[in-house]
């Protein structure tokens, strides 16, 4: 049921690090044990770069691999706009034109119990500074 | 694709019999067990009585034992853990300060109603030094984690600790394996039925008549008392219907009753050799580490690999297992463990069933890009 993508985003993830001078948000899935760091570089309400580090499964790295890819170059007002979509995409709605980068994640909607897994590093988005 | 069904340790499969006596009750019967005058009332009411000595045949257990009823093991373990409190209604017998021991093999089930209604509660990795002074004494029969079976220690602690009240969580004891609650020296012994073939709702606590006589009801109401009047106290029933408030689940029950008939201890010993031969298999795959295999239970880890994608890969394979903490998080925490998956067998399990975990299993290695 994973996606090849998914898949191969695991193994070669496109944002997997850490940027300097940057405060990570640290995120946990306690029940699964999910770990994130989500570092987000911002300028002028602009979300400019972006890296993670963690461990976790699948599902949680991956999303937030697309997470970056997606809300890069972004204001946070349009990412938020970007993760509500992805939030339906996940529960089985059809993929928008905003979450295009973060289709490989559309599969968990046949997955209920990983849900929150996928969501763990979109969360962050509340906790930017 | 066919499917392959290794979370028994979940919730087994169902004995053919047990599912054909539930229906057969609401389809024959279908009347409130104790207190209809008329034939089928009485029929429920034999029949509930009739699983009532089945699961005590089924743990080898003498007059001094009575079961009492319940959803499961984790109601049996609250009614004891509630009922066991002294209070000023003439129920209980230990005070909320009193010393609770439970070990770290412990289902949650095992730990929360203890921590929720006592003081002192040690989640024991030592019970040789932790036992001194326990007023109640809750372990594990076997670990659902692990598979391991404590009778002995559990025997050991009796001869030890004679005036203790001593209990076991017998989920994954129960209609696994030929137990004799009489030479464990238990008090009470939880269990689920359908942790052994039976319908899901039912269980209960084989249980010392002694100390249920002493237990506070977890539900007060219908078919638990005798007498209600306007004014002054009620009179409450004999046990064990005194502690089984409300309408028995008596489809489970016949059920239940079905399935302590049907259990096959020699198939199920057959299952733990397949289990065996499982993590034999396994451990010869290069990304596998096999934790514990013991009993009807294999729990392990793929190096690099989450658990739960492991159980995800594997489900699209067909095969279903467990993955995570297991509601164990102390244990697997103390082990260092962490999150796991497992595979567990019963006596349905098939030769075919390893094979198709081992390849499914090479599989996620592969999906997974792991050595």
């Amino acid at each position: 049921m994973y996606d090849q993508e998914l898949l191969e985003r695991n193994l070669h993830p496109e944002f997997r690090g850490e940027l300097e001078k940057v405060t990570p948000i640290k995120l946990v899935n306690a029940s699964c044990g999910d770990e994130l760091e989500i570092f987000l570089k911002t300028k002028n309400g602009m979300i400019v770069d972006g890296r993670f580090s963690g461990v976790g499964c699948a599902i949680s790295q991956v999303s937030a691999d697309v997470f970056i890819a997606a809300v890069k170059g972004k204001t946070i007002e349009e990412a938020k706009e970007i993760r509500d979509d992805f939030y339906e995409m996940i529960l089985g709605a059809e993929v928008s034109e905003k979450v295009t980068k973060a289709k490989c994640m559309q599969c968990v909607s046949r997955m209920p119990a990983r849900v929150k897994c996928a969501k763990l590093a979109w969360e962050s988005l509340e906790k930017i500074a | 694709m066919s499917e392959v069904y290794l979370d028994n340790a979940a919730t087994m499969k169902k004995h053919a019999g047990a599912v054909k006596a539930e229906a057969r009750f609401y389809q024959k019967i279908n009347a409130n067990p104790l207190r209809g005058l008329y034939k089928k009332s009485v029929q429920a009411t034999t029949g509930v009585n009739a699983a009532r000595q089945a699961v005590l045949n089924l743990v080898k257990a003498d007059k001094s034992y009575t079961v009492i009823f319940s959803r499961g093991t984790t109601e049996a373990i609250n009614l004891v853990a509630n009922g066991l409190i002294r209070e000023n209604d003439g129920f209980g017998v230990v005070s909320r300060g009193d010393k609770v021991v439970v070990d770290i093999e412990s289902h949650h089930s095992n730990i929360l109603p203890w921590k929720m209604h006592y003081k002192n509660v040690v989640i024991s990795d030592n019970l040789e030094k932790d036992l001194k002074g326990a007023k109640v004494i809750a372990l594990t029969g076997v670990s659902n984690v692990t598979g391991k079976d404590f009778s002995s220690r559990i025997k050991k602690v009796r001869n030890a600790y004679p005036k203790a009240i001593l209990g076991v969580d017998g989920a994954q004891m129960v209609g696994h394996s030929e137990i004799d609650v009489k030479r464990l020296g238990v008090d009470y012994m939880a269990f689920s039925g359908h942790k052994f073939g039976a319908p899901m709702g039912i269980g209960g606590l084989i249980i010392k008549k002694e100390l249920a006589e002493k237990l506070r009801p977890l539900n007060f109401g219908g078919e638990m008392v005798e007498a209600v009047s306007l004014e002054g106290e009620p009179t409450f029933a004999e046990i064990p219907e005194r502690l089984e408030a409300g309408t028995l689940p008596a489809g489970a029950i016949f059920g239940l009753n079905a399935a302590a008939q049907e259990i096959d201890f020699k198939r199920c010993d057959q299952a733990k050799k397949l289990a065996k031969t499982a993590a034999y298999e396994l451990r010869k795959i290069s990304s596998v580490k096999v934790l514990a295999a013991n009993g009807l239970i294999v729990t392990f880890q793929i190096n690099g690999v989450h658990p739960h994608d492991t159980a995800q890969i594997l489900a699209d394979e067909g095969v279903m297992v467990r993955a995570g903490w297991l509601c164990a998080e102390p244990y697997l925490r103390f082990k260092g463990w962490g999150p796991v998956v497992r595979a567990s067998f019963s006596e349905y399990s098939k030769p075919s069933d390893v094979i198709a975990l081992v390849k499914a299993v090479k599989k996620v290695q592969q999906k997974m890009g792991v050595k």
